[in-house]
Protein backbone atom coordinates (compact mmCIF):
# COMPACT_ATOMS: atom_id res chain seq x y z
CA UNK A 1 0.00 0.00 0.00
CA UNK A 2 2.76 2.00 0.86
CA UNK A 3 4.38 1.42 -2.57
CA UNK A 4 1.03 2.70 -3.95
CA UNK A 5 0.74 5.86 -2.23
CA UNK A 6 4.07 6.92 -3.10
CA UNK A 7 4.22 5.81 -6.40
CA UNK A 8 6.70 3.54 -8.12
CA UNK A 9 8.47 2.76 -11.56
CA UNK A 10 9.16 -0.59 -13.15
CA UNK A 11 11.87 -0.13 -15.18
CA UNK A 12 14.22 -2.35 -17.49
CA UNK A 13 17.79 -2.08 -17.69
CA UNK A 14 19.44 -3.23 -20.54
CA UNK A 15 23.14 -4.26 -21.08
CA UNK A 16 26.32 -6.30 -19.64
CA UNK A 17 26.95 -3.72 -16.51
CA UNK A 18 22.87 -4.33 -15.15
CA UNK A 19 24.32 -6.32 -11.48
CA UNK A 20 26.91 -3.55 -11.37
CA UNK A 21 24.22 -0.87 -12.06
CA UNK A 22 22.12 -2.43 -9.22
CA UNK A 23 24.56 -2.53 -6.86
CA UNK A 24 25.21 1.13 -7.58
CA UNK A 25 21.35 2.04 -6.53
CA UNK A 26 21.50 0.30 -3.29
CA UNK A 27 24.41 1.69 -2.35
CA UNK A 28 23.30 5.00 -2.96
CA UNK A 29 20.20 3.89 -0.49
CA UNK A 30 17.43 3.47 -3.10
CA UNK A 31 15.14 0.78 -1.90
CA UNK A 32 14.14 -1.44 -5.19
CA UNK A 33 12.04 -4.67 -5.12
CA UNK A 34 10.90 -7.26 -7.39
CA UNK A 35 13.98 -7.79 -9.51
CA UNK A 36 13.85 -10.25 -12.15
CA UNK A 37 16.20 -11.19 -15.45
CA UNK A 38 14.40 -10.59 -18.33
CA UNK A 39 16.60 -11.73 -20.58
CA UNK A 40 20.19 -12.38 -21.16
CA UNK A 41 21.60 -9.03 -20.16
CA UNK A 42 18.05 -7.17 -19.12
CA UNK A 43 16.92 -6.88 -15.62
CA UNK A 44 13.16 -5.92 -15.07
CA UNK A 45 13.09 -4.01 -11.22
CA UNK A 46 10.81 -1.80 -9.59
CA UNK A 47 12.05 1.80 -7.86
CA UNK A 48 10.23 4.52 -5.68
CA UNK A 49 8.89 7.19 -8.02
CA UNK A 50 10.79 9.89 -6.43
CA UNK A 51 14.06 8.11 -6.59
CA UNK A 52 13.91 7.81 -10.19
CA UNK A 53 15.75 10.66 -11.23
CA UNK A 54 19.37 9.56 -9.33
CA UNK A 55 19.07 6.87 -12.27
CA UNK A 56 20.51 8.85 -14.37
CA UNK A 57 23.83 10.16 -12.11
CA UNK A 58 24.34 6.51 -11.29
CA UNK A 59 24.45 5.24 -14.98
CA UNK A 60 27.13 7.17 -15.58
CA UNK A 61 30.19 5.38 -17.39
CA UNK A 62 28.01 2.28 -17.65
CA UNK A 63 26.58 0.61 -20.86
CA UNK A 64 23.30 0.39 -19.78
CA UNK A 65 20.25 1.68 -21.13
CA UNK A 66 17.22 2.47 -18.75
CA UNK A 67 13.44 2.02 -20.34
CA UNK A 68 10.31 2.71 -18.05
CA UNK A 69 8.05 0.16 -18.19
CA UNK A 70 5.19 0.57 -16.32
CA UNK A 71 4.38 4.07 -13.84
CA UNK A 72 2.38 2.89 -10.92
CA UNK A 73 0.66 4.12 -7.95
CA UNK A 74 -1.56 7.20 -6.70
CA UNK A 75 1.02 10.13 -7.83
CA UNK A 76 0.40 8.89 -11.54
CA UNK A 77 -2.76 8.35 -10.99
CA UNK A 78 -4.11 11.94 -9.80
CA UNK A 79 -2.07 13.72 -12.39
CA UNK A 80 -3.78 11.67 -15.20
CA UNK A 81 -7.01 12.44 -13.47
CA UNK A 82 -5.54 16.18 -13.85
CA UNK A 83 -6.29 15.83 -17.24
CA UNK A 84 -10.00 15.59 -16.93
CA UNK A 85 -11.85 18.65 -15.24
CA UNK A 86 -14.72 17.24 -16.34
CA UNK A 87 -14.68 14.30 -14.16
CA UNK A 88 -13.73 16.55 -11.37
CA UNK A 89 -16.80 18.81 -12.17
CA UNK A 90 -19.09 15.74 -11.61
CA UNK A 91 -17.27 14.53 -9.11
CA UNK A 92 -18.13 17.92 -7.18
CA UNK A 93 -21.49 18.32 -8.64
CA UNK A 94 -22.17 14.45 -6.99
CA UNK A 95 -21.02 15.66 -4.06
CA UNK A 96 -22.87 18.49 -3.68
CA UNK A 97 -25.79 16.64 -4.41
CA UNK A 98 -25.51 14.74 -1.89
CA UNK A 99 -25.11 17.23 0.62
CA UNK A 100 -27.85 19.26 -0.84
CA UNK A 101 -29.96 16.63 -0.74
CA UNK A 102 -29.38 14.81 2.46
CA UNK A 103 -30.53 17.74 4.14
CA UNK A 104 -34.19 16.81 2.51
CA UNK A 105 -36.33 14.74 3.80
CA UNK A 106 -36.94 11.72 1.41
CA UNK A 107 -38.29 8.51 3.27
CA UNK A 108 -41.27 8.22 5.61
CA UNK A 109 -41.60 5.71 7.88
CA UNK A 110 -44.92 5.13 10.42
CA UNK A 111 -44.80 3.23 12.83
CA UNK A 112 -47.23 0.43 13.00
CA UNK A 113 -50.64 0.74 14.65
CA UNK A 114 -53.82 -0.62 15.08
CA UNK A 115 -56.18 2.24 15.36
CA UNK A 116 -54.54 5.30 13.33
CA UNK A 117 -54.82 5.14 9.68
CA UNK A 118 -51.14 5.76 8.10
CA UNK A 119 -52.67 6.97 4.96
CA UNK A 120 -54.53 9.87 7.40
CA UNK A 121 -50.78 10.57 9.22
CA UNK A 122 -49.57 11.09 5.92
CA UNK A 123 -52.14 13.38 4.50
CA UNK A 124 -51.93 15.52 7.62
CA UNK A 125 -47.78 15.89 6.99
CA UNK A 126 -48.71 16.67 3.60
CA UNK A 127 -51.09 19.34 4.51
CA UNK A 128 -48.36 20.95 6.39
CA UNK A 129 -45.31 20.86 3.63
CA UNK A 130 -44.03 17.10 5.40
CA UNK A 131 -43.42 15.12 2.00
CA UNK A 132 -40.74 13.43 0.40
CA UNK A 133 -37.97 15.74 -0.82
CA UNK A 134 -39.26 18.59 1.61
CA UNK A 135 -36.70 20.62 3.55
CA UNK A 136 -37.38 20.63 7.26
CA UNK A 137 -35.92 21.60 10.30
CA UNK A 138 -36.31 21.17 14.10
CA UNK A 139 -38.92 23.80 15.41
CA UNK A 140 -41.09 22.68 12.09
CA UNK A 141 -41.08 19.26 12.90
CA UNK A 142 -41.96 19.93 16.77
CA UNK A 143 -44.86 22.09 15.76
CA UNK A 144 -45.78 19.58 13.15
CA UNK A 145 -45.89 16.99 15.60
CA UNK A 146 -47.98 19.06 18.15
CA UNK A 147 -50.65 19.88 15.41
CA UNK A 148 -50.87 16.03 14.86
CA UNK A 149 -51.19 14.78 18.08
CA UNK A 150 -54.52 17.38 18.26
CA UNK A 151 -55.59 16.60 15.21
CA UNK A 152 -55.69 12.46 14.94
CA UNK A 153 -58.30 12.07 17.47
CA UNK A 154 -56.99 8.29 17.68
CA UNK A 155 -53.66 9.31 19.12
CA UNK A 156 -52.51 10.20 22.26
CA UNK A 157 -49.07 11.06 20.80
CA UNK A 158 -47.10 11.92 17.63
CA UNK A 159 -43.28 12.26 17.42
CA UNK A 160 -41.16 13.16 14.56
CA UNK A 161 -38.24 11.58 14.66
CA UNK A 162 -35.61 12.86 12.14
CA UNK A 163 -32.52 10.18 11.36
CA UNK A 164 -30.85 11.23 8.21
CA UNK A 165 -32.68 11.45 5.38
CA UNK A 166 -35.80 9.19 6.83
CA UNK A 167 -38.42 10.92 9.73
CA UNK A 168 -39.87 8.75 11.75
CA UNK A 169 -43.48 8.90 13.11
CA UNK A 170 -43.91 7.35 16.75
CA UNK A 171 -47.66 6.93 17.34
CA UNK A 172 -48.56 6.57 20.85
CA UNK A 173 -52.58 5.53 20.66
CA UNK A 174 -55.24 7.13 22.58
CA UNK A 175 -57.07 4.65 24.89
CA UNK A 176 -60.58 4.09 24.15
CA UNK A 177 -63.62 6.33 24.46
CA UNK A 178 -64.59 4.38 27.46
CA UNK A 179 -61.87 4.55 28.83
CA UNK A 180 -61.42 8.45 28.90
CA UNK A 181 -65.20 8.91 30.48
CA UNK A 182 -65.29 10.87 33.62
CA UNK A 183 -66.37 7.73 36.41
CA UNK A 184 -68.67 10.37 37.79
CA UNK A 185 -71.53 10.03 34.53
CA UNK A 186 -73.39 7.13 34.72
CA UNK A 187 -73.20 5.00 31.58
CA UNK A 188 -73.90 1.77 30.11
CA UNK A 189 -71.56 -0.51 27.79
CA UNK A 190 -73.81 -1.49 25.03
CA UNK A 191 -72.95 -3.70 22.12
CA UNK A 192 -71.59 -2.60 18.68
CA UNK A 193 -72.62 -5.36 16.48
CA UNK A 194 -74.62 -8.86 16.56
CA UNK A 195 -72.46 -11.56 17.93
CA UNK A 196 -71.52 -14.52 20.42
CA UNK A 197 -70.06 -13.22 23.61
CA UNK A 198 -66.11 -14.92 24.31
CA UNK A 199 -64.76 -12.82 26.96
CA UNK A 200 -66.32 -9.84 29.27
CA UNK A 201 -64.08 -8.04 32.06
CA UNK A 202 -65.94 -5.99 34.21
CA UNK A 203 -64.09 -2.85 35.70
CA UNK A 204 -67.22 -1.07 37.04
CA UNK A 205 -70.22 -1.79 36.58
CA UNK A 206 -72.28 -4.82 36.37
CA UNK A 207 -72.34 -7.19 33.36
CA UNK A 208 -75.94 -8.18 32.23
CA UNK A 209 -74.71 -10.99 29.46
CA UNK A 210 -72.41 -13.76 30.05
CA UNK A 211 -69.51 -15.91 27.91
CA UNK A 212 -71.76 -17.60 25.20
CA UNK A 213 -74.84 -15.15 25.20
CA UNK A 214 -75.36 -13.76 21.75
CA UNK A 215 -76.27 -9.84 21.44
CA UNK A 216 -77.73 -8.15 19.02
CA UNK A 217 -77.00 -4.81 17.92
CA UNK A 218 -77.88 -1.72 21.18
CA UNK A 219 -77.85 -4.73 23.98
CA UNK A 220 -76.64 -3.44 26.94
CA UNK A 221 -73.35 -5.64 28.14
CA UNK A 222 -72.47 -3.91 31.10
CA UNK A 223 -74.58 -1.52 32.89
CA UNK A 224 -74.11 1.41 34.61
CA UNK A 225 -76.78 0.88 36.97
CA UNK A 226 -75.61 -1.40 40.02
CA UNK A 227 -78.22 -3.61 42.17
CA UNK A 228 -77.17 -5.13 45.49
CA UNK A 229 -79.89 -6.88 46.96
CA UNK A 230 -82.98 -4.23 47.15
CA UNK A 231 -80.82 -0.93 46.62
CA UNK A 232 -79.11 0.13 43.74
CA UNK A 233 -76.41 3.07 42.17
CA UNK A 234 -75.74 4.34 38.92
CA UNK A 235 -72.02 4.41 37.26
CA UNK A 236 -70.38 4.97 34.51
CA UNK A 237 -70.01 1.39 33.12
CA UNK A 238 -66.08 -0.10 32.04
CA UNK A 239 -64.88 -2.68 30.70
CA UNK A 240 -63.95 -4.84 27.80
CA UNK A 241 -66.17 -7.05 25.99
CA UNK A 242 -65.14 -9.19 23.38
CA UNK A 243 -67.54 -11.19 21.01
CA UNK A 244 -66.81 -13.36 17.85
CA UNK A 245 -68.50 -11.72 14.80
CA UNK A 246 -69.77 -12.81 12.10
CA UNK A 247 -68.72 -11.00 8.46
CA UNK A 248 -71.03 -12.27 5.29
CA UNK A 249 -70.16 -12.19 1.46
CA UNK A 250 -72.29 -14.08 -1.14
CA UNK A 251 -71.32 -13.41 -4.87
CA UNK A 252 -72.42 -14.89 -7.84
CA UNK A 253 -70.34 -17.66 -9.16
CA UNK A 254 -67.43 -16.10 -11.68
CA UNK A 255 -67.79 -17.21 -15.62
CA UNK A 256 -64.51 -16.14 -16.83
CA UNK A 257 -61.36 -14.81 -14.92
CA UNK A 258 -59.09 -12.30 -16.34
CA UNK A 259 -55.22 -13.93 -16.31
CA UNK A 260 -51.99 -12.44 -16.87
CA UNK A 261 -49.61 -13.83 -19.28
CA UNK A 262 -46.22 -12.55 -20.00
CA UNK A 263 -45.85 -11.01 -23.91
CA UNK A 264 -42.90 -11.43 -25.82
CA UNK A 265 -42.16 -7.33 -25.53
CA UNK A 266 -38.93 -6.33 -23.23
CA UNK A 267 -37.48 -3.49 -22.82
CA UNK A 268 -34.82 -2.33 -20.18
CA UNK A 269 -34.79 -0.07 -17.20
CA UNK A 270 -32.66 1.72 -14.68
CA UNK A 271 -32.74 1.67 -10.95
CA UNK A 272 -30.63 4.70 -9.18
CA UNK A 273 -30.05 3.97 -5.61
CA UNK A 274 -28.39 5.95 -3.11
CA UNK A 275 -27.07 4.52 0.46
CA UNK A 276 -29.66 0.94 -0.45
CA UNK A 277 -32.76 3.89 -1.00
CA UNK A 278 -34.24 4.12 -4.61
CA UNK A 279 -34.14 7.32 -6.02
CA UNK A 280 -35.09 7.02 -9.70
CA UNK A 281 -36.29 4.32 -12.05
CA UNK A 282 -37.15 4.71 -14.98
CA UNK A 283 -40.66 3.65 -16.48
CA UNK A 284 -41.13 0.79 -19.32
CA UNK A 285 -43.58 1.91 -21.94
CA UNK A 286 -45.89 -0.96 -20.45
CA UNK A 287 -48.78 -0.31 -18.05
CA UNK A 288 -48.44 -4.05 -16.33
CA UNK A 289 -44.57 -5.26 -16.23
CA UNK A 290 -42.35 -7.60 -14.58
CA UNK A 291 -39.19 -7.25 -13.47
CA UNK A 292 -36.17 -9.70 -13.96
CA UNK A 293 -32.82 -9.82 -14.55
CA UNK A 294 -31.23 -7.05 -12.37
CA UNK A 295 -27.91 -6.83 -12.95
CA UNK A 296 -25.53 -3.91 -11.36
CA UNK A 297 -24.15 -1.11 -13.88
CA UNK A 298 -22.49 1.16 -11.50
CA UNK A 299 -20.92 0.57 -7.97
CA UNK A 300 -18.57 2.34 -6.79
CA UNK A 301 -16.83 1.28 -3.00
CA UNK A 302 -16.16 5.38 -2.34
CA UNK A 303 -19.66 6.43 -3.31
CA UNK A 304 -22.87 4.94 -2.09
CA UNK A 305 -24.03 5.42 -5.38
CA UNK A 306 -25.52 2.27 -7.04
CA UNK A 307 -27.01 1.92 -10.47
CA UNK A 308 -28.76 -1.33 -11.86
CA UNK A 309 -30.03 -2.37 -15.12
CA UNK A 310 -32.98 -5.05 -15.17
CA UNK A 311 -35.53 -6.50 -18.15
CA UNK A 312 -39.13 -5.15 -17.59
CA UNK A 313 -40.86 -7.53 -19.37
CA UNK A 314 -44.93 -6.71 -20.65
CA UNK A 315 -47.80 -8.86 -18.71
CA UNK A 316 -50.88 -8.56 -21.14
CA UNK A 317 -54.26 -9.81 -19.80
CA UNK A 318 -56.90 -11.86 -21.35
CA UNK A 319 -60.51 -13.69 -20.42
CA UNK A 320 -60.81 -17.55 -19.78
CA UNK A 321 -63.95 -19.41 -18.98
CA UNK A 322 -64.10 -20.85 -16.22
CA UNK A 323 -65.10 -24.61 -16.33
CA UNK A 324 -67.86 -25.62 -13.02
CA UNK A 325 -64.73 -26.30 -10.24
CA UNK A 326 -62.76 -23.55 -11.13
CA UNK A 327 -65.55 -21.14 -11.20
CA UNK A 328 -66.77 -22.71 -7.50
CA UNK A 329 -62.94 -22.36 -6.37
CA UNK A 330 -62.16 -18.86 -8.15
CA UNK A 331 -65.83 -17.62 -6.26
CA UNK A 332 -64.96 -18.65 -3.19
CA UNK A 333 -61.65 -17.18 -3.02
CA UNK A 334 -63.00 -13.65 -4.14
CA UNK A 335 -65.46 -13.84 -1.53
CA UNK A 336 -63.21 -14.96 1.10
CA UNK A 337 -61.03 -12.16 0.05
CA UNK A 338 -64.07 -8.97 0.59
CA UNK A 339 -65.30 -11.04 3.77
CA UNK A 340 -61.44 -10.40 5.11
CA UNK A 341 -61.80 -7.00 3.91
CA UNK A 342 -64.79 -6.03 5.99
CA UNK A 343 -62.86 -7.59 9.05
CA UNK A 344 -61.75 -4.15 11.35
CA UNK A 345 -58.40 -3.71 12.56
CA UNK A 346 -57.29 -5.23 15.41
CA UNK A 347 -59.38 -8.20 15.41
CA UNK A 348 -58.65 -11.71 15.40
CA UNK A 349 -59.94 -14.34 12.62
CA UNK A 350 -60.96 -18.05 14.71
CA UNK A 351 -63.02 -18.88 11.89
CA UNK A 352 -63.76 -19.56 7.79
CA UNK A 353 -66.30 -21.19 6.44
CA UNK A 354 -67.43 -21.30 2.80
CA UNK A 355 -69.68 -23.18 0.50
CA UNK A 356 -71.77 -22.55 -2.63
CA UNK A 357 -75.56 -22.11 -2.14
CA UNK A 358 -78.28 -22.34 -5.28
CA UNK A 359 -81.32 -19.80 -5.31
CA UNK A 360 -83.36 -19.11 -7.37
CA UNK A 361 -81.52 -21.29 -10.14
CA UNK A 362 -78.55 -19.29 -9.88
CA UNK A 363 -75.53 -20.38 -7.86
CA UNK A 364 -73.48 -17.91 -4.74
CA UNK A 365 -70.36 -18.51 -2.97
CA UNK A 366 -71.15 -18.06 0.52
CA UNK A 367 -68.38 -17.25 2.73
CA UNK A 368 -68.54 -16.72 6.61
CA UNK A 369 -65.25 -15.07 8.77
CA UNK A 370 -65.75 -15.09 12.24
CA UNK A 371 -63.44 -12.22 13.74
CA UNK A 372 -63.10 -11.83 17.77
CA UNK A 373 -62.84 -8.28 18.56
CA UNK A 374 -64.15 -5.89 21.21
CA UNK A 375 -67.73 -5.00 20.67
CA UNK A 376 -68.62 -2.49 23.57
CA UNK A 377 -69.59 0.92 23.15
CA UNK A 378 -69.89 3.27 25.80
CA UNK A 379 -73.43 4.86 25.30
CA UNK A 380 -75.03 7.39 28.58
CA UNK A 381 -78.32 5.94 29.60
CA UNK A 382 -80.04 7.23 32.84
CA UNK A 383 -81.16 5.53 34.94
CA UNK A 384 -84.39 5.78 36.87
CA UNK A 385 -82.84 3.95 40.17
CA UNK B 1 39.91 -2.83 14.41
CA UNK B 2 40.06 -7.11 14.37
CA UNK B 3 40.66 -6.22 18.42
CA UNK B 4 37.26 -4.83 18.59
CA UNK B 5 35.80 -7.51 16.67
CA UNK B 6 37.25 -9.80 18.29
CA UNK B 7 36.14 -8.19 21.39
CA UNK B 8 32.71 -7.98 20.50
CA UNK B 9 32.54 -11.58 19.33
CA UNK B 10 33.85 -12.82 23.13
CA UNK B 11 31.46 -10.83 24.53
CA UNK B 12 28.50 -12.31 22.49
CA UNK B 13 29.60 -15.56 22.97
CA UNK B 14 30.50 -15.51 26.93
CA UNK B 15 27.13 -13.93 27.68
CA UNK B 16 25.23 -16.52 25.17
CA UNK B 17 24.00 -14.13 23.30
CA UNK B 18 22.84 -14.90 19.56
CA UNK B 19 25.72 -14.52 17.44
CA UNK B 20 23.03 -12.86 14.81
CA UNK B 21 23.71 -9.60 17.05
CA UNK B 22 27.01 -8.95 15.57
CA UNK B 23 27.23 -6.91 13.33
CA UNK B 24 30.13 -7.43 11.00
CA UNK B 25 28.44 -11.04 10.38
CA UNK B 26 25.73 -11.50 7.48
CA UNK B 27 22.62 -13.22 8.62
CA UNK B 28 20.70 -15.68 6.82
CA UNK B 29 16.98 -16.84 7.19
CA UNK B 30 16.14 -19.36 4.77
CA UNK B 31 12.66 -20.54 4.36
CA UNK B 32 11.85 -23.95 2.53
CA UNK B 33 12.95 -23.91 -0.89
CA UNK B 34 11.24 -21.08 -2.26
CA UNK B 35 12.51 -18.28 -0.15
CA UNK B 36 15.87 -16.44 1.94
CA UNK B 37 16.66 -13.26 3.61
CA UNK B 38 20.04 -11.80 3.84
CA UNK B 39 20.72 -9.33 5.69
CA UNK B 40 24.66 -7.27 6.49
CA UNK B 41 25.17 -7.99 2.89
CA UNK B 42 27.79 -5.45 1.18
CA UNK B 43 26.40 -5.65 -2.07
CA UNK B 44 25.44 -7.40 -4.86
CA UNK B 45 27.94 -9.01 -7.44
CA UNK B 46 25.74 -10.79 -9.90
CA UNK B 47 21.96 -11.56 -11.11
CA UNK B 48 21.10 -14.15 -13.28
CA UNK B 49 18.16 -16.13 -13.47
CA UNK B 50 20.18 -19.06 -11.95
CA UNK B 51 22.70 -17.74 -9.33
CA UNK B 52 22.16 -14.58 -7.32
CA UNK B 53 25.96 -13.54 -5.73
CA UNK B 54 26.58 -11.52 -2.99
CA UNK B 55 29.75 -9.60 -1.24
CA UNK B 56 29.48 -10.05 2.65
CA UNK B 57 32.17 -10.21 5.16
CA UNK B 58 33.12 -13.64 5.27
CA UNK B 59 33.43 -14.21 1.63
CA UNK B 60 31.04 -14.40 -1.51
CA UNK B 61 27.88 -16.06 -0.61
CA UNK B 62 26.02 -18.00 -3.66
CA UNK B 63 22.84 -18.96 -4.06
CA UNK B 64 21.98 -21.15 -6.67
CA UNK B 65 18.47 -22.50 -8.03
CA UNK B 66 15.98 -21.78 -10.88
CA UNK B 67 14.08 -18.37 -11.36
CA UNK B 68 15.41 -16.23 -8.87
CA UNK B 69 14.27 -13.12 -8.33
CA UNK B 70 15.18 -10.49 -6.05
CA UNK B 71 11.80 -9.53 -3.98
CA UNK B 72 13.46 -7.04 -2.16
CA UNK B 73 16.86 -5.25 -2.20
CA UNK B 74 18.41 -2.58 -0.26
CA UNK B 75 22.40 -1.71 0.50
CA UNK B 76 22.30 -4.22 3.76
CA UNK B 77 19.23 -6.22 2.83
CA UNK B 78 17.81 -8.50 0.19
CA UNK B 79 14.93 -11.36 -0.04
CA UNK B 80 15.42 -13.54 -2.63
CA UNK B 81 12.65 -15.24 -4.15
CA UNK B 82 12.53 -18.19 -6.30
CA UNK B 83 13.28 -22.40 -6.31
CA UNK B 84 16.40 -22.15 -3.99
CA UNK B 85 18.57 -25.22 -4.92
CA UNK B 86 21.86 -24.69 -2.88
CA UNK B 87 23.61 -22.07 -0.92
CA UNK B 88 27.65 -21.70 -0.27
CA UNK B 89 30.00 -19.58 0.96
CA UNK B 90 33.46 -19.12 -0.48
CA UNK B 91 35.10 -17.46 2.59
CA UNK B 92 38.00 -15.29 2.26
CA UNK B 93 41.26 -16.98 2.83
Amino acid sequence: MWHFLDGYVIIQIEGLCAARLLRRITESGVRVSDVRRTGGTSVRLTIPARRFKTLHTLRRGLPVRIRIVAKRGLPFRLLKLRTRPVLWLGTVLLFSAMLILSKRIWVIRIAETNTVNPEEILAALDERGIRPGAYLSGPILITAANDLSAQIREASWIGLDREGVMLKVNVQEALPESAKRPSDVPCDIVAEKDGVITSIAVMRGQARVKVGDRVKKGDVLISGHVVYKDSGYDTAADGVVKAAVDYCVETELLQSVSESFETDAEETIRVWKIAGFELLRSRPSFAHYRVTGTETVFASSLLPVVIERAAAREIGFRERTLSGEEAEQYSLIRAKEQAYALVPRGAAVINTYGTIRTRKGKRFAYVIVTAEETIGKTEEAPHDG
Amino acid sequence: MKKKRKLLHGLLHAADLGQDLDPHRFYLEWYGTDECVIERHMGILCFEDVRVRLRTEQGTLSIEGEELSLYELTATRAKVTGRILSLSVEGKS
